[in-house]
């Protein structure tokens, strides 16, 4: 059994003079629910869309449940959706998934009732899909996402335009569909999102990859303190020098200085070893949404 | 491959007999052919009808019983409703073309479809067949409707179900050559919304270039190098295919005069039906496809 599901090695696409993918290499390891975290526009949907064969790569290469270029074969072992999922607006909830459920070779009325039920559509099963709310599509695409009870799912934001009780249920439903087994691709810009479902993450931005890792490692707030001394010219000095210190720097008229925090009051030990006295020390609370700007370097940049 | 596509092109049927247009668009064609049926209709029993042979057209005055009874009877009448259900059919045909493929693009559908694994190729190829079935229903639905106005008609003259001296082959005749000749205009409006990716502007484009190569043949049927070039124009090659051996033709693509003969027309016309399918397939298969365009 091969352990990687999605590999991909220096994929790029083009558009023009636009870069939105640079050569990205990932690999999704099996039964791993795997976050593709970016802000808007940096290429996660590209990504999807060159996995799943609709848009073709400038260059680079991509292997799919271990098919090179993945291919119809592979499609079939997949369920994904892509952006707002976009069904037949004339037809119900049913007879979409009906209409899919056929596209795949299969005519299994019990499961379209499984599936409806489990994304909470069964009452509204036979309305026009054009009479769904947001939510209530993307519950749809996520029932069109399990037809067939794929292997691997992609899912390019699946909890846009939920409520926040409707994303609770989608990533707890995401969270289940991990547990058994399933290998998961989740799409998204919302860093609480990615956190809560993710085991692993890869962090791109402006069509590159970033980082990439276990989300425990790469998302936990960076344990800072912002130090203020006699002499903070010196200070630094010292603290870049200090095995303890994992980084300092100097930020408006103090210095911050990444240390762990039961550590932190080792810091007035060592300066004033150096005859350097600390003034003030205070934890700095680094939010996740702050390292994540910092790390896809949107800060102050984005106009989202 | 065909076993792929066979099953696809029954799910197209699935989708396109839950929209209202395909039977707002029937339900046209039958309307066209019924008006012209009974305008005609009305026009014989007022005595005076303008027929034409020829191409040449003249006014002359229908007052026996017989010569009513020839257009009216069975098979005449049909082979009548035939030609213009043809006619119009094949404008129904091209929007419901551009619509069906179109619309794919403008839902968003088609990129839904496709992440299921299901090849391109085979998802254009059940479209096309499913289209081409259509012009076999439409023009069913209309000649049997003008069936049942033909009955209506004789029965007003106590002559129900009196045949015409024309020949039921010829209905048969017709009836193929009719379908075939609707074909180029399927592929045309087909390669129009598979290139624009949008069903406003393949309608525009095949209606388009239907109403204006007409009204260029008109113009243009005084050139001497036109009538060189004019079998090989789509609507002129048509007329060719399908026209009667009484020289009327189903279509209204200028005169019939100098029409191209039935042989060449057919090449003409299978060639326009390859090179744009083709050209469909091609594009189709190559395109990256995107989301939604709201259309």
């Amino acid at each position: 059994m091969n352990d990687v599901v999605i590999q991909t090695t220096e994929l790029t696409k083009r558009y023009g003079r636009v870069l939105a993918v640079d050569r990205l290499s990932l690999q999704v390891p099996r039964g791993h629910v795997f976050g593709l975290l970016g802000p808007n526009g940096a290429g996660k949907t590209t990504v999807m869309g060159m996995l799943l064969g609709l848009v073709r790569p400038t260059s680079g290469s991509f292997s799919l449940l271990g098919t090179n270029g993945g291919g119809r074969d592979a499609l079939r072992r997949i369920g994904a959706i892509v952006e707002t999922p976009a069904f037949y607006p004339y037809l119900s909830g049913r007879r979409n998934l009906a209409y899919f459920q056929g596209v795949m070779g299969r005519n299994d009325a019990r499961e379209l009732d499984r599936l409806l039920d489990l994304v909470g559509l069964a009452g509204r099963a036979n309305d026009a899909f054009k009479t769904y709310s947001l939510g209530m599509k993307q519950r749809l695409g996520l029932a069109y996402a399990l037809l067939g009870d794929p292997e691997l799912l992609l899912l390019d934001e699946p909890t846009n335009g939920m409520d926040p009780a409707g994303m609770a249920e989608v990533r707890d439903l995401i969270r289940d569909l991990g547990r058994e087994g399933r290998t998961i691709l989740l799409s998204s810009h919302l860093l609480n999102e990615v956190e809560q479902v993710c085991d692993s993450v890869a962090i791109i931005a402006r069509g590159r990859l970033v980082v990439q890792g276990d989300v425990a490692d790469l998302l936990r707030p960076q344990e800072q303190v912002r130090v203020r001394t006699t002499d903070d010219a010196r200070a630094l000095e010292i603290l870049t020098a200090s095995a303890e210190v994992e980084a300092a720097s100097a930020a408006d008229d103090a210095l911050v200085v990444t240390i762990a925090h039961e550590r932190s009051s080792e810091l007035t030990a060592l300066l004033s070893k150096q005859e350097v006295y600390v003034t003030e020390i205070a934890p700095l609370q680094v939010s996740l949404e702050q390292y994540f700007l910092d790390i896809t370097g949107e800060n102050g940049e984005r106009s989202e | 491959m065909i076993a792929q596509v066979l099953p696809l092109t029954r799910l197209e049927w699935y989708k396109l007999r839950h929209r209202r247009m395909p039977w707002i668009l029937l339900g046209f064609a039958v309307l066209l052919v019924q008006i012209a049926f009974w305008a005609s209709y009305a026009l014989f029993r007022s005595g005076e009808v303008a027929v034409g042979e020829g191409g040449a057209s003249s006014t002359t005055t229908i007052s026996t019983t017989d010569q009513f009874l020839e257009m009216f009877a069975f098979p005449t009448s049909l082979t009548n409703g035939l030609i213009v259900a043809h006619g119009f059919g094949g404008i129904l045909l091209m929007i419901l073309a551009a619509s069906l493929i179109g619309t794919e693009y403008g839902w968003g559908t088609l990129r839904t479809a496709l992440t299921k694994g299901t090849g391109r190729w085979p998802l254009l190829a059940a479209k096309l067949l499913m289209l081409a079935g259509l012009s076999v229903a439409v023009l069913i639905v209309a000649t049997a409707s003008v069936a049942v106005s033909s009955a209506i008609a004789l029965a007003t003259l106590d002559a129900v179900w009196i045949s015409s001296s024309a020949d039921w082959s010829d209905l048969g005749i017709g009836f193929g050559k009719a379908v075939f000749g609707m074909l180029p205009y399927i592929a045309l409006a087909v390669f129009a919304a598979v290139l624009t990716s949008s069903s406003g502007a393949a309608i525009g484009i095949s209606l388009g270039y239907y109403f204006v190569e007409s009204i260029l043949v008109n113009v243009l049927a005084g050139f001497d190098w036109f009538q060189r070039v004019a079998g090989f124009i789509l609507g002129r090659a048509v007329s060719g295919w399908v026209q009667t051996e009484t020289g009327v033709s189903f279509q209204s693509s200028g005169t019939t005069a100098g029409l191209p003969d039935a042989s060449q027309s057919f090449l003409v016309l299978l060639a326009y039906v390859v090179v744009l399918s083709g050209a469909a397939f091609w594009v189709f298969q190559r395109r990256e496809v995107a989301g939604a365009r709201g259309e």
